[in-house]
C-alpha cells in the first residue's frame, strides 16, 4: 500500500509540470496582453503614449519570450512562494488568493459532505425498492436536479429566500456582520446562510450521484455472493451494507477528485449570482482583463488541487477495493 | 463436535411436502418445482440430478428460503425438525424471519458452484468465515479468529493464519471452494446443501473437493444434499438420487438401484446420452428425445466406423512457444514472463479429429489461439496446409493471408451465450463472414444461410429471430452454423460443448461428427473433459503446464497412459457407474 503511494505521488511530478506548462500556455493564447487591455479602456480617457506603454511593458517584464517569464513565474513559485502580482489590483497574487481557496476548498467539502449524505441513502433505497413508489420519485427529483442549470436553481432559491423568509441575500453573511470579527453570532449567521450555495452545487451533482449509485447497486444486488451472505443468516440491512453497497461504492470515492475542478470552474456563474468569496468571480475578472499572473496562478493552484484529490480518491479506493491495489 | 449419540438419525431433518415454486415473470408464470415430496435425512448424501432448468437449484433455494425475486413458494410445506424436537414449517415464515435465518448458516448450510463470485470480493476470506461465527456462536472475536484458522486448516488450506488475511482474488478455484466449505461448516450444520459444488473445477480439483465433502460427512455425521448435473459425480458421491425433470421428481432411490435399474424413462435416456470413458466406441451418441419417444427399446448404440488411415498433414506445428509478459505498468518494464506453451510441436493429419485434453491453466487454449494466429507464437513455426492453395506460415503470414487463412480455418467457442452478439439476427450472424466475401445479395445470402440452418438441424424459419431467442443448444449450433459458412477445411473447437448439459451436449458431439463427414472437415477438439475427447477424437494431446506430456491415440489412451500425470487425470474423472467409486485415484 505504502509503494502504492509513493508511486503514485512520483506520477504527480510530471503531471503537475505540464499542468504548469499547459496553464501558462492557455492564459498567453489570447492575443494581446493586460496592457492592451489597460491601453483600450484608458484610450476612452486620453490614452497611453509608447513610451509609457514600452516602459510598463519592460516593468511588468511582458515583454520578453514565453518560456523566459514561465521561468521567472516558476522560479518565483518554488523558491519563495510568490505567484507573481496581479496588474489589475497591483497586490501581490498571494495577498488576494488564499482567503478565497480557503473559502472555495471550504465550500467544496461542505458540499462534497452534502451531496454524499443525499445520494448514499437515497442511491441504496432506489435500488433496493427498484420500481417502488419511493424509487420513482428519487428518480424524478434526480432528473430535474440533472437538468436544472444551478444558477437558476440559485436564482430561485434567493427569490424565495428572500420573498418568503425575508432573508438579505448574497454574499455568505449578511451585510452587517461583514466587517465584524469572527464570534459565535457571526458564524451562527454564516451557518445559517451558506447551506444555499451547498444546496445549490451540489444538487446536479447529488442527482448524477444517486443514478451512478442505484445502476452500480443494481449490478451487485443479484451477485451470488449476496446470495451466499443471505445464506449465512446475516440479516438483510447488515448484509447490503457489508457486501454490495461496499462494492458499489467507488463511484462515490471518485467524486473528490472532480468536485474541486467542477465547483472552482462550473460553478463561477453561482457564485458570481450568489455573490460568493470563493475564487470563481476573482479567476473570471482576472481572465477578463488579462491578468496573467493572477488568472495562472489560480489555475495552477486548484489543478494541483485536483490532482492532490485525485491522489486522495485513488488511495481510498485502493483502500476500500483491495483488488485495485495489486493491479 | 460429533452429533449428540442420542440424536435420533431416523427422524428427516428436513420433510417437504407438495412444494410448488413459482416465477411470475412478464412472460407469465413459470413453475420451476412442481408439487415435490422429499425426506432429507441425516448422516446420508443424496445427490439431486438434473439438468439446467430442472428446478433441482431452486428447490435446495427454497428449503433455505433464497429464491431470488420474483422467485416465490406458492404451496406446500418444508418443515425443519431442530435437534432438540422443535418443528418449524420453513414455507410458511417470511423469507427474512429471525426464525428463518437463525437455520441459515447454522443448521442448514449452503456452498455454491462459483467460488469466485460466490464469496464477497472485497471481504478477506478469514472475515467472512469470522462473520459467520460471530453470527451463530456465542464466542469472542479472538476466539472467532482462532475457529476460522482451524476450519481453513480442516478443509486443507495450507499455511492457514496467511490464507486468513487473503482476498478471494488471491486464491486458485479450488482454494476458494475450500474456503467456502469452511464458511458453510463453520456452526456445525446438521444439513449441507451443496449446488454444484466441482462443475466450476478441473477433474482433478473437483475429485479432492468431492473427496472432502465425503469426508466432513462420515466426521460430523451431517446431512449433504448435493446438487449436480453430472451423472459421474453423483455415481461417484451418493447414497441417494433424486432426478428431477421439469421441477417434478421423477425418480428416487439408492444409487446402485437408480444406476442398475434405472425405472423411469428419463432417467434411463439421461444416463444412455452420457459419453464413456474407455469401451467400445460407439458411432454416435444417444439422442435423448429419441430416447424418451421410444423408452422400452432403446436402439442398440453402433460401433463407430473404423478411421480412415492418417492422410496427409494439415497443420503442421513445430517448437512453437507463446510467452506472455507478466508485471509492469505504462512506464515500467514486465518483470518476466509466463511461458505458456513451452515447445510443442504435433502435426493434425486431414481429415481427422485431434484432441487437446488439459487442465485450466495448462496452455491449451493458448496455443489454440497460436495455430488461429490470434496469438501468435514468440518462436517455432506453424504451418497450415490446404488443399489447392500455397502453404501458409501462420505466425509470418500477412493481413490479407490471414484474412483468407480464416476463411478455412474456423472457430466454435466455448459460451454461446456471449460468442455470439446478441444485436444481430441470426441471418447476419451466420452470413456475415461470405455476404461480403461472394458479394452475395439478400435473397443468395438468405438462402445459403438457409441451407446451413438445416445442416446444423435447425429450421430456416429461424432466419430473422436474435440469439436470445434460442436454447444453449441451438445457439451452439449456431455457432457451428457461422464456423461452416466458409466451407472450411479445419474447425477449430475451444470447449465447444462444456457449457452444455450433458444430452444436448450429446447432440451437438453427434452433429460435429455428421458434419464431419458430410463435407471431409478437420477438428481440432479442445477440451477438459476426458471421457468427451474420447469419444470424439483419434487422437489426442494431453497438455501440462505449457508442456505437451503425452500424444496418444485413442486405443492407446483407452490401453492405458504411460506419462503419470496422464494416469491422474484419467482416474480423477468421475465415472458413471458406482460399482467403481472404489478404485484408487492416481495424484
Amino acid at each position: 500500500m505504502l509503494s502504492f503511494i509513493y508511486r503514485r505521488l512520483l506520477y504527480m511530478v510530471p503531471t503537475v509540470f505540464l499542468v504548469s506548462i499547459v496553464t501558462f500556455a492557455i492564459i498567453q493564447l489570447p492575443p494581446g496582453d493586460y496592457l492592451d487591455t489597460l491601453a483600450a479602456e484608458l484610450n476612452d480617457s486620453g490614452g497611453l503614449d509608447a513610451g509609457t506603454m514600452q516602459s510598463l511593458r519592460d516593468q511588468y517584464g511582458l515583454g520578453q519570450p514565453m518560456y523566459v517569464q514561465y521561468f521567472k513565474w516558476m522560479k518565483g513559485i518554488l523558491l519563495h512562494g510568490n505567484f507573481g502580482i496581479s496588474f489589475e489590483k497591483n497586490l501581490p497574487v498571494n495577498d488576494l488568493i488564499w482567503d478565497r481557496l480557503g473559502w472555495t476548498f471550504g465550500i467544496s467539502l461542505m458540499t462534497l459532505a452534502f451531496i454524499w449524505m443525499t445520494a448514499l441513502p437515497i442511491g441504496i433505497y432506489s435500488a433496493v425498492r427498484k420500481y417502488s413508489v419511493g424509487d420513482y420519485i428519487a428518480t424524478f427529483f434526480g432528473f430535474i436536479g440533472l437538468a436544472i442549470p444551478n444558477f437558476l436553481l440559485a436564482l430561485v432559491m434567493m427569490y424565495v429566500a428572500f420573498k418568503y423568509f425575508g432573508q438579505s441575500v448574497g454574499g455568505l453573511v449578511s451585510p452587517e456582520y461583514l466587517d465584524q470579527p469572527w464570534d459565535l453570532e457571526k458564524i451562527g449567521n454564516l451557518m445559517s446562510r451558506i447551506w444555499m450555495p451547498i444546496v445549490v452545487v451540489g444538487t446536479s451533482g447529488a442527482a448524477a450521484l444517486i443514478r451512478i449509485m442505484r445502476a452500480n447497486l443494481l449490478d451487485e444486488l443479484y451477485r451470488p455472493y449476496v446470495v451466499t451472505a443471505r445464506a449465512k443468516g446475516m440479516s438483510e440491512f447488515k448484509l447490503l451494507m457489508k457486501y454490495p453497497v461496499r462494492v458499489a461504492l467507488n463511484p462515490f470515492i471518485s467524486t473528490i477528485g472532480w468536485i474541486l475542478p467542477t465547483l472552482v470552474s462550473g460553478e463561477i456563474i453561482v457564485a458570481v449570482v450568489m455573490n460568493l468569496p470563493t475564487t470563481g468571480p476573482l479567476l473570471l475578472r482576472a481572465l477578463l482583463v488579462q491578468d496573467m499572473y493572477l488568472a495562472g496562478s489560480l489555475i495552477f493552484i486548484v489543478s494541483i488541487l485536483t490532482v492532490l484529490g485525485t491522489l486522495l480518491s485513488d488511495v481510498l479506493l485502493a483502500w476500500i477495493d483491495p483488488r485495485i491495489r495489486y493491479q | 463436535m460429533l452429533i449428540d449419540p442420542k440424536t435420533d438419525l431416523t427422524k428427516p431433518l428436513v420433510e417437504i411436502r407438495n412444494l410448488k415454486t413459482e416465477f411470475f415473470t412478464e412472460d407469465g408464470v413459470v413453475t420451476a418445482v412442481d408439487g415435490v415430496d422429499l425426506d432429507v435425512m441425516a448422516n446420508r448424501t443424496m445427490v439431486v440430478l438434473g439438468q439446467s432448468g430442472s428446478g433441482k437449484s431452486i428447490m435446495a433455494r427454497s428449503i433455505l428460503r433464497i429464491v431470488d425475486k420474483p422467485g416465490k413458494i406458492t404451496q406446500g410445506s418444508i418443515t425443519y425438525n431442530h435437534a432438540d424436537g422443535r418443528s418449524i414449517d420453513l414455507a410458511a415464515m417470511r423469507a427474512g424471519a429471525p426464525e428463518v435465518r437463525e437455520i441459515r448458516g447454522k443448521d442448514i448450510s449452503m456452498i455454491f458452484q462459483e467460488p469466485m463470485s460466490s464469496l464477497g470480493p472485497i471481504t478477506k476470506i478469514g472475515q467472512q468465515i469470522v462473520e459467520t461465527i460471530l453470527l451463530h456462536r456465542k464466542v469472542t472475536k479472538v476466539e472467532a479468529k482462532e475457529e476460522a484458522i482451524n476450519l481453513l486448516d480442516r478443509v486443507g488450506i495450507p499455511r492457514p493464519a496467511e490464507r486468513f488475511e487473503a482476498y478471494p482474488f488471491e486464491l486458485s478455484g479450488g482454494m476458494r471452494q475450500r474456503a467456502m466449505i469452511a464458511m458453510a461448516l463453520s456452526c456445525e450444520p446438521r444439513l449441507l446443501i451443496a449446488d454444484e459444488p466441482s462443475t466450476a473445477l478441473d477433474v482433478t480439483t473437483q475429485a479432492q473437493i468431492l473427496d472432502l465433502i465425503a469426508e466432513l460427512k462420515e466426521e460430523r455425521q451431517m446431512g449433504v444434499m448435493l446438487i449436480t448435473h453430472d451423472m459421474g459425480v453423483a455415481a461417484e458421491v451418493a447414497e441417494d438420487i433424486v432426478v428431477m425433470y421439469h421441477g417434478k421428481i421423477v425418480e428416487k432411490n439408492d444409487v446402485f438401484s437408480i444406476f442398475d435399474a434405472p425405472k423411469h424413462p428419463y432417467t434411463r435416456a439421461l444416463l444412455a446420452s452420457v459419453p464413456k470413458l474407455g469401451g467400445q466406441r460407439v458411432h454416435r451418441l444417444p439422442d435423448i428425445s429419441q430416447l424418451l419417444k421410444n423408452p422400452d427399446n432403446p436402439p442398440a448404440p453402433i460401433p463407430a466406423k473404423p478411421r480412415p488411415p492418417a492422410g496427409e498433414p494439415i497443420i503442421k506445428v513445430r517448437n512453437v512457444n507463446v510467452e506472455f509478459p507478466v508485471g509492469g505498468g505504462v512506464f515500467s518494464k514486465p518483470t518476466g514472463t509466463i511461458q505458456a506453451v513451452k515447445d510443442v510441436s504435433f502435426d493434425v493429419y486431414r481429415g481427422e479429429t485431434f484432441g487437446i485434453v488439459g487442465e485450466s491453466g495448462s496452455g491449451k487454449s493458448t496455443l489454440s489461439r497460436a495455430i488461429m494466429g490470434i496469438r501468435p507464437p514468440t518462436s517455432g513455426q506453424i504451418e497450415f496446409l490446404r488443399k489447392d492453395k500455397p502453404v501458409s506460415e501462420i505466425s509470418s503470414a500477412g493481413k490479407a493471408e490471414m484474412r483468407d487463412v480464416w476463411r478455412d480455418m474456423r472457430m466454435v467457442f466455448q459460451d454461446p451465450q456471449s460468442s455470439l452478439n446478441p444485436k444481430l439476427r441470426v441471418i447476419d450472424l451466420v452470413g456475415q463472414c461470405i455476404e461480403k466475401a461472394e458479394a452475395l445479395g439478400r435473397k443468395d445470402l438468405s438462402e445459403r444461410v438457409s441451407k446451413l440452418l438445416t445442416q446444423v438441424g435447425l429450421s430456416p424459419e429461424f432466419l430473422l429471430r436474435h440469439p436470445n431467442a434460442f436454447s444453449g443448444g441451438q445457439r451452439q449450433r449456431l455457432g457451428v452454423a457461422r464456423a461452416l459458412a466458409t466451407r472450411p477445411e479445419l474447425v477449430i473447437a475451444d470447449e465447444a460443448v462444456s457449457a452444455l448439459d450433458v444430452p444436448i451436449q450429446a447432440q451437438v458431439l453427434n452433429l460435429l461428427q455428421d458434419l464431419q463427414e458430410e463435407f471431409a472437415l478437420t477438428y481440432i477438439f479442445i477440451s477438459h473433459d476426458l471421457a468427451v475427447v474420447d469419444h470424439i477424437c483419434d487422437r489426442v494431446a494431453v497438455m501440462y503446464k505449457g508442456e505437451m506430456v503425452e500424444l496418444l491415440t485413442r486405443d492407446e489412451l483407452a490401453a492405458g497412459p504411460k506419462h503419470p500425470y496422464t494416469k491422474s487425470l484419467l482416474s480423477a474423472v468421475p465415472i458413471p457407474d458406482p460399482h467403481q467409486r472404489d478404485r484408487k485415484r492416481v495424484s
